[in-house]
């Protein structure tokens, strides 16, 4: 019986059990078996202390300069950028200005007459590669793409060296689109990648990730063109990513979160 | 929209706290959280609303902190330990002594098992969300967290670098 219990009761219960994660059966379950074995009690007791210790050590209240800071930008969007705290105020000045472009194009309602005219033209070639990349290889009917989902492997880490950056090639399958391959692009400033996908009804969508270097004015926006096309782009760090098929925009949302959560 | 405005808000003292374990002073704390606020903002459409709003949010920071961490290679020096201390002032020497040591003990681990401990146990996540927030599968966040428990024991049975830590008084 003994013995039985103790092979149920493995290192990542004992874990569990120190982080307070178990029901109450586990608990005593644990607890039981903690009595019969002391070296895995000292364990149990050794990782509490250290729990503790942590808790203690990071237990100061919050500094109260930069949690008003954090809730300035948070109740004020409009003055996100004046935060004076940070060692960049350009910056962050960017950032609010990037706060109305995509308040505004997302209508959240703000004043109209916040909306910037210094929109960055780098930010709109690098939506607009995005487009025209979309648009020459969606429809390819011969070669869309230079390697087949079935090399992905090959595809991602081929991709990868090329960008300088570990890329995985995002799945859609949830959003019912499935990879059908990739190619290297240069996009305007360095190389770029392009991931192709297939609905059931052969529609197209693309990712497309570029390095070029745009700072932090392109945070997040969806973009609409007049042949039915919709994108949706961000940057991440070093890399954008681009969303774009002939599809609505919750579809276009529902994807660029699907692969948001991929890659972050 | 409000409401992710209040949630975020809500937040901001566990994110503050999160923040403080990952870089080890309070001043890069406060520019830690501040950056994910507004990282946050710009991504308010990426947020499928009625999920937990903290890890995310942790997962932002974490991925900024890497990435803060990769271009300026951080020294985490006595300096840095001071500041983090100083708040303790009052505490009796003997458990800010304990404290540098548990530090201590922490910086010596690597990036991503500290991470993985810190996410548990600082950031108050279960192990699901904080897999996710690391972007790990769930028995890697295990294998990290058993590894990192068993060289914190190990260190803090030696002991030995406690006191030139703490400043030096015995």
């Amino acid at each position: 019986m003994t013995q039985n219990e103790a092979n149920t009761i493995g290192t990542d219960l004992l874990h569990a059990y120190v982080d307070n994660q178990l029901d109450r059966k586990d608990r005593t379950r644990v607890e039981t078996h903690l009595r019969d074995h002391p070296e895995a009690a000292a364990d149990v007791a050794a990782w509490q202390r250290q729990n503790e210790s942590m808790r203690e050590l990071f237990a100061d209240a919050p500094s109260q300069e930069g949690i008003a800071a954090a809730r300035a930008a948070l109740s004020a969007p409009d003055k996100a950028g004046m935060v004076s705290r940070s060692p960049h105020p350009a910056w962050r000045m960017a950032a609010a200005i990037t706060l109305f472009i995509a308040g505004a194009a997302l209508g959240f309602g703000l004043r109209p007459t916040v909306l910037p005219s210094q929109e960055t033209p780098l930010l709109q070639l690098a939506i607009n590669d995005a487009f025209s990349a979309h648009r020459v290889y969606a429809a390819d009917p011969h070669r869309p793409v230079e390697l087949r989902a079935n090399e992905e492997e090959l595809l991602v880490n081929w991709l990868s060296r090329r960008i300088g950056t570990p890329l995985a090639a995002p799945n859609l399958s949830g959003q019912g689109y499935d990879l059908v391959g990739g190619r290297l692009l240069s996009g305007d400033d360095g190389p770029a990648a392009l991931f192709m996908y297939e609905g059931a009804a052969g529609d197209r969508v693309t990712v497309f990730v570029s390095t070029d270097r745009i700072e932090e004015f392109a945070s997040f926006r969806f973009e609409a063109r007049d042949d039915g096309l919709q994108a949706a782009h961000w940057t991440e760090d070093e890399l954008q990513f681009a969303v774009v098929g002939p599809v609505d925009r919750d579809t276009i949302r529902a994807m660029a979160i699907a692969v948001y959560e991929q890659i972050i | 929209m409000a409401s992710f405005n209040a949630n975020i808000e809500e937040a901001l003292p566990a994110l503050w706290r999160f923040a403080l374990s990952l870089t080890g002073n309070s001043a890069e704390a406060d520019d830690l959280v501040q950056d994910c606020v507004e990282r946050a903002l710009t991504r308010r459409m990426l947020f499928i609303p009625g999920r937990p709003i903290r890890p995310w949010l942790m997962k932002i920071m974490v991925n900024i902190h890497r990435n803060n961490r990769r271009s300026t290679r951080q020294t985490v020096d006595d300096e840095a330990l001071g500041g983090l201390l100083d708040p303790l002032a009052h505490a009796r020497m003997e458990d800010r002594m304990h404290l540098a040591d548990t530090f201590n003990a922490l910086r010596t681990l690597p990036d991503e098992q500290r991470e993985a401990l810190l996410a548990v146990v600082v950031g108050g996540l279960d192990y699901q969300d904080a897999a996710r927030t690391l972007d790990i599968p769930i028995g890697t966040l295990m294998s990290r967290l058993h590894r990192a428990r068993t060289k914190l024991k190990e260190q803090q049975g030696s002991g030995a670098t406690i006191v030139s830590i703490a400043g030096g008084s015995s």
